[in-house]
């Protein structure tokens, strides 16, 4: 079930497009990365998305709510953090969440337990009552999500969550994105960086230059007949590149230092051959391994193959 | 309730901590005594001149800071996105950041207005202090606290309009609504200080009339101060509404531009001779009610002409005829052309009616040709800004606009009068004519010139504008 209905998008600044004719669905439940170069327009579809633009023609759907005639209504199911929020550095965690709350109209008596509880949620107990302005830019951006989850909203959109964050953030950062999805939230996240997306998104979108490209299915994607393979030689040479790329069912070969990655169309037996081939053929080989396709992958087909499943 | 407005309790934590409760007292205690330590003798009459001045400084200059940063603050912090996405009305925002905002000044503010009640108490009490010769005759204590509380009120809601328009330009502005708000306070209390004072001087007798009202002066004065008030802050709200995509059409600033004419027209009966409420006296405040609405037209067009945008969005609504978006996106000055169309049918009609028992000015001016030329005079500059400001060019475009009017209404009018330099009046007010709108006694010579070039000006507009499709 379509949780956002996107239909027929049009945003311009003075001089330049940015967005044009975007259509897309997306459901309740998914975790959706908005992926693309920098400067396509994935931040403005997403203020476009939160009602925070408004755009020249088009309507943005929310739960059946068209964002831009009732911004507010649609605002108390969905949660926004930008790529360059502020907190008020001077209010304790614990006052700027209650703050948001009230911002929501969230006044029950039950308040200070449900702020303890966000609080462990997005990992932030030890510090309610630190000021904001103290703490380091991985927890800032926890405060930035329990900011955005106050109300409890079933969508939330975050755009360029993870820029800046050390590895041990992205890590925690991506635990919490898994237990917000288990939790049923519906997330859509912006990012040009595939590998910090790979751990917790279902869905892609590519966006480029103001243009919905394709939107994947990770699920559909992985069930796709073809299996990627990483073959690792002592040494790469052009001839062993071309008895690769002679095989039938190999498609779509990428050289990365060491390793030949490429698409396969056969299952396990059939992999075992072309292994068994490759071997009599004294290619080097040292490591051989099928892996899922991932998000990395599907952008890299669809550059690649121009192999566009738009929805 | 505004304190539970969570904008104005997020302001009560920041500013309101024990110390800073605490402190201010003191200070405030240590300013009046270091200022007034040496009249001991008369001390609770000689804190009135520091408790004033301490006054003035923390509700005008400190007081105007906070209300013209408190949107900037929102901006430059990256917090204002937060808001928007929350449940807060535009109405609660407002009062949350005005109210909140100044909220410590406004502690401090209420007690050094104590002071000065007691101090200004004192002097009527005892009599003897001739330091504060300017309140005397005011008839009650309350009157100019009243007025220093307003006067305070107003530059902070000016000064927070203004800091409001940081929300579309997408960066802080502090400095020009900082200014604004200071040069409001003083105005207003100069203006009122001053006007009470004549209001003492008359008594009984400061009365004035207002479309046939007979009101107290004192009475229109405190009328005159909330109308300005309501409208600052409507004007605040509909900023904020815009800012938090509500859609504002232009029938707000229609009403306020009818009341407007309504309140400005009513003066005229102070002045008029003839009987009130005759179509005599109705005439000439119709006119000055076409004057005031075409001045906002031309300064709407200017304003409207930068938003290419909003123009886009109305054109495509309009396409795709959604009625409700194209209404929402009517530029401003099409809300003040629809109210200018019957002021300026209304103003000749009366004219043509009543011949030559009412002439406005005199026998030489013809109200036709006047209100056509003033109409053109906006068309050809509406299509000009247009053109300029919605073209192509990407730089230097606010310089350009200034050449033009430099152009048109000085260089070229300087080198034609020169060239005419003592020819008859008849000859030199109608080549005038094609470069001001100057009222004459030919409706042709008033028209002709600047209909050519209204003409001209839409052609330009209209090249622009395909060349923009392209």
């Amino acid at each position: 079930m379509s949780l956002i209905k996107v239909n027929n998008l049009n945003f311009e600044y003075p001089k330049k497009r940015v967005l044009k004719n975007v259509n897309f669905e997306i459901s309740a439940g998914s975790v959706t990365a908005l992926v693309g170069p920098n400067g396509v327009g994935k931040t403005t579809l997403l203020r476009c998305l939160t009602s925070l633009e408004t755009p020249m023609t088009g309507h943005v759907l929310f739960d059946g709510i068209d964002v831009h005639d009732n911004p507010r209504k649609a605002h108390q199911n969905m949660g926004y953090l930008s790529d360059f929020f502020g907190v008020y550095n001077s209010l304790t965690v614990k006052q700027c969440l209650t703050y948001m709350a009230w911002c929501h109209k969230i006044r029950d008596a039950n308040l200070a337990n449900k702020i303890e509880e966000l609080a462990e949620e997005v990992d932030l107990t030890n510090y309610l009552n630190e000021k904001a302005g103290t703490l380091s830019r991985g927890y800032r951006q926890r405060l930035g999500v329990g900011l955005a989850l106050v109300h409890n909203p079933k969508c939330i959109f975050l755009d360029e969550p993870a820029s800046g964050m050390d590895p041990e953030a992205r890590i925690k950062f991506s635990e919490l994105m898994i237990r917000l999805r288990k939790r049923g939230i519906t997330i859509v996240v912006s990012s040009h960086i595939l590998a910090e997306l790979e751990d917790y998104c279902t869905d892609m979108l590519v966006i480029r230059d103001g243009e919905i490209k394709s939107h994947i299915t990770l699920t559909e994607h992985q069930s796709n007949s073809e299996t990627e393979l990483h073959i690792k030689m002592q040494i790469i040479e052009d001839k062993f590149v071309e008895i690769i790329k002679g095989y039938e069912g190999v498609s779509n070969i990428r050289v990365s230092e060491n390793t030949v990655i490429l698409n396969y169309s056969g299952k396990h037996e059939k992999q075992v051959k072309l292994l068994n081939f490759l071997i009599s053929k004294k290619v080097p080989i040292y490591h051989f391994m099928p892996s899922q396709k991932t998000l990395q992958s599907a952008y890299m087909d669809l550059a690649d193959k121009k192999k566009v499943e738009v929805k | 309730m505004i304190i539970v407005n969570p904008e104005f309790h997020r302001y009560v934590w920041l500013n309101f901590s024990s110390f800073r409760l605490i402190s201010m007292p003191i200070i405030l205690m240590l300013i009046l005594y270091v200022f007034s330590h040496d009249q001991i003798d008369v001390w609770h009459a000689s804190i009135f001149p520091p408790a004033f001045y301490t006054f003035i400084i923390v509700v005008y200059l400190w007081g105007n800071y906070e209300a013209a940063s408190a949107s900037n603050k929102d901006i430059g912090q990256n917090t204002w996105d937060f808001q928007k996405m929350s449940s807060l009305s535009p109405f609660e925002v407002l009062i949350g950041k005005l109210f909140g905002s100044t909220s410590y000044v406004w502690y401090t503010g209420l007690m050094l207005l104590g002071i000065i009640i007691f101090s200004y108490d004192s002097f009527i009490e005892y009599g003897k202090i001739k330091r504060i010769p300017l309140i005397r005759d005011f008839p009650a204590v309350t009157q100019p606290t009243a007025y220093l509380l307003f006067s305070g009120l107003m530059g902070h809601a000016t000064a927070f309009f203004f800091g409001t328009g940081s929300f579309r330009k997408k960066k802080t502005e502090i400095v020009v609504p900082f200014v604004i708000g200071i040069i409001v306070s003083f105005t207003v209390f100069i203006l009122t200080t001053s006007f009470a004072l004549k209001i003492g001087v008359d008594g009984e007798n400061a009365k004035m009339n207002w479309h046939s009202l007979s009101v107290h002066k004192h009475t229109f004065l405190i009328c005159s101060l909330l109308y300005a008030f309501f409208w600052i802050v409507i004007a605040s709200y509909r900023n904020i509404r815009e800012e938090l995509q509500f859609k504002n059409s232009p029938v707000v600033f229609m009403v306020f531009l009818v009341s407007f004419c309504i309140y400005v027209t009513g003066y005229l009966d102070t002045f008029s001779h003839y009987e009130i409420n005759s179509l005599n006296t109705f005439a000439p405040k119709l006119f000055v009610a076409f004057l005031i609405i075409m001045a906002c037209t031309y300064v709407t067009v200017f304003m409207d002409a930068s938003n290419l945008a909003k123009y886009r969005r109305w054109v495509y609504a309009f396409k795709a005829k959604e009625w409700k978006r194209f209404f929402e996106s009517t530029p401003l000055w099409i809300g003040c052309f629809i109210l200018l169309v019957p002021a300026f049918l209304l103003s000749n009609a009366l004219d043509f009616y009543l011949g030559n028992t009412n002439k406005i000015l005199n026998d030489n001016f013809s109200i036709p040709g006047f209100t056509c030329a003033l109409i053109l005079f906006t068309m050809r500059d509406g299509f000009i800004f247009h053109s300029i400001l919605l073209g192509k060019i990407e730089r230097h475009k606010f310089f350009l606009l200034v050449i033009y009017i430099f152009i048109f209404y000085i260089l070229l009018p300087y080198f034609v009068s020169n060239v005419i330099k003592g020819s008859s009046p008849e000859t030199v007010l109608n080549a005038l004519q094609i470069f001001y709108p100057i009222p004459g006694p030919s409706f042709f010579y008033s028209c002709a010139p600047i209909l050519i070039q209204a003409f001209i000006a839409f052609f330009i507009l209209r090249y622009v504008v395909k060349s923009l499709r392209t």
